[in-house]
């Protein structure tokens, strides 16, 4: 049982970083990132690249593919969502649906189709506590996202651009009246988001260690789901939901089988689309995604 | 101060201000009049870059502003107080005055220098004290007009541009809104107040603009506008 609790707050903190990015990016423009999976990929690309070919040591490497992403992001929405910003969300949709096609073809075409082994920039340690078993990676994973949390919510919470980002995420009219530039703000979300996803690719194209061009679709719909289940907007739901979704899915896999595993998540999804789309810890939405 | 020339803005193929020159001369109150959709509010959103005037000119200081974006205008010295006030409501008040000194450097003597106008923000709005830590949005109508003036006076502006500041107040305290509008114009800051109580604005305003349908139709000083029938017709309800 507790294994099981580790467990899933391992996954589930990997799925909270990714959710982060689709919550913070629905705050400001109303807008889920369908792309936001790929840039998860790609940052998981970027880590392995630096620790495989420069040999960075596993935090520098952490460092540069959460940089890079962000630089992708920031690229991203610069291309595929700044040019609609008044169109239709139907032509955004599919915009950022073509940004997802796109971004998945250029790693297959850069990188091949092959599954790449991450090679582990430091040594495995496995703890047995009882019954309880827990490894580098768990400790890891929890340490960076815990971390990574704790500096976002100061970044939200007591800086002047995380200020700016509240306020453009409430009336981006009468934020730019106080002097913030609104798009700069918006670019500065897609570029934490995307930072945030890169690091949950690094962590868990470690864990698993696999890396592909095609490794961002199922996280990426699981941090959709664990947005949408705390609350889309709300970042304090996103992890939240993060938490909650990985939990349910490791709980669920030890009553059912694994092969439940994805039906869990999505499962989930559904109920709370049906029941509750503002989530647990969302606002009532006005608009319809 | 700001002089608009034969300014038209559009929403869409909407022509919403059709031709409109106003003057405001420096420390000054001037007030701009009008029935509902006559494009007060549109005239103050094209004078602070939210709209941008497809023919015209603006000019601030003698700066041509017509095509600035609004961040580069607060920062020139216009501070736009919107209608229906526009506080950051899941923000606390003290969050909402920091981001009216968004535009204003926080390093050095900046830090003491807003941490002064803060001071004095508070002082001139004594309701506000105390609820630091509140949600704007649970202000009351009155301390949100007065917490949007607070926010907006927060950058230092030359400039004031108010939007209906009585709208929806009771009557006491569009009284008190009012006392703090001329004391903040009697510390030196220019102000264009858009009003739907022509009474209010024609007893506080020096001179005044009459808008219809996007047109200047009568200007003149305060004085003789309450004294003209057309406008004690049509907008002092005699
Ligand atoms: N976003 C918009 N899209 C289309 N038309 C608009 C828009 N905003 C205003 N208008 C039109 O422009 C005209 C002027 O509107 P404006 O809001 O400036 O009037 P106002 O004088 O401020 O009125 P009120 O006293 O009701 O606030 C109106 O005819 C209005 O219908
Ligand atoms: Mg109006």
């Amino acid at each position: 049982m507790l294994q099981q609790v580790v467990n899933g707050l391992t996954l589930g903190s990997s799925y909270a970083l990714i959710a982060l990015g689709y919550t913070m990016v629905y705050g400001v423009l109303r807008l889920i990132n369908f792309a936001h999976g790929e840039i998860y990929m790609v940052g998981a690309f970027i880590g392995l690249m630096t620790s495989q070919t420069a040999g960075l040591p596993f935090a520098a490497a952490m460092v540069v593919a959460m940089a890079g992403a962000a630089l992708v992001g920031v690229v991203v929405e610069k291309i595929a969502y700044r040019p609609l910003r008044k169109a239709p969300r139907l032509a955004v949709l599919i915009s950022a649906i073509g940004m997802s096609i796109f971004l998945r073809n250029l790693a297959l075409a850069l990188m091949g189709p092959q599954t790449r082994a991450f090679p582990i920039p430091f040594e495995v340690k496995r703890l047995n506590l009882g019954r309880l078993r827990i490894n580098s990676f768990d400790v890891l994973i929890l340490l960076t996202s815990v971390g990574l949390m704790i500096a976002l919510h100061f970044l939200v919470q007591k800086t002047k651009i995380g200020k700016a980002m509240r306020a453009a995420a409430e009336d981006k009219e009468t934020a730019s009246l106080m002097g913030i530039s609104v798009n700069r703000v918006i670019a500065f979300t897609f570029a934490i988001g995307s930072a945030l996803a890169a690091a949950a690719g690094v962590l868990i194209g470690m864990n698993f260690n696999a890396v592909d061009p095609s490794m961002g679709m199922m996280p990426g719909l699981k941090g959709f789901t664990a947005a949408v289940l705390g609350g889309v907007g709300s970042i304090p739901g996103a992890m939240l939901g993060g938490i909650l979704l990985g939990m349910a899915e490791v709980m669920g896999i030890a009553l059912l089988k694994s092969e439940w595993r994805d039906a869990i998540a999505f499962g989930i999804l559904a109920l709370v689309l049906l029941v509750k789309p503002s989530g647990i810890l969302g606002r009532n939405l006005q608009e319809k995604v | 101060m700001l002089s608009l020339k034969n300014v038209v803005t559009c929403y869409g193929t909407i022509r919403a201000l059709k031709g409109l020159s106003i003057d405001v001369g420096q420390g000054e109150i001037v007030a701009l009049i009008g029935a509902n959709g006559a494009g007060k509010t549109t005239t103050l959103k094209t004078i602070s870059g939210l709209l941008t005037p497809s023919e015209g000119e603006i000019t601030f200081d003698g700066v041509n502003i017509t095509r600035c974006n609004p961040e580069d205008i607060v920062k020139m010295g216009i501070s736009h107080v919107p209608e229906g006030r526009r506080v950051f409501s899941r923000m606390t008040v003290m969050e909402n005055l920091e981001l009216g000194a968004y535009s204003r450097s926080g390093r050095g003597q900046g830090r003491q220098q807003i941490h002064d106008d803060l001071d004095k923000v508070f002082s001139l709005f004594p309701q506000l004290k105390g609820r630091e830590k509140q949600l704007a949005g649970t202000l009351s109508g009155g301390e949100q007009q007065m917490l949007a003036m607070g926010r907006a006076l927060m950058s230092r502006p030359k400039m004031l541009l108010l939007d209906e500041p009585s709208m929806g107040l009771a009557p006491m305290i569009v009284k008190d809104v009012f006392r703090i509008i001329e004391e903040i114009n009697c510390d030196g800051t220019t102000v264009l107040l858009v009003e739907q109580n022509a009474h209010l604005a024609l007893n506080t305003a020096s001179r005044a603009y009459v808008l219809e349908t996007g047109k200047v139709v009568l200007h003149g000083e305060s004085r003789d506008l309450l004294g003209n029938d057309q406008v004690r017709q049509a907008y002092l309800g005699e």
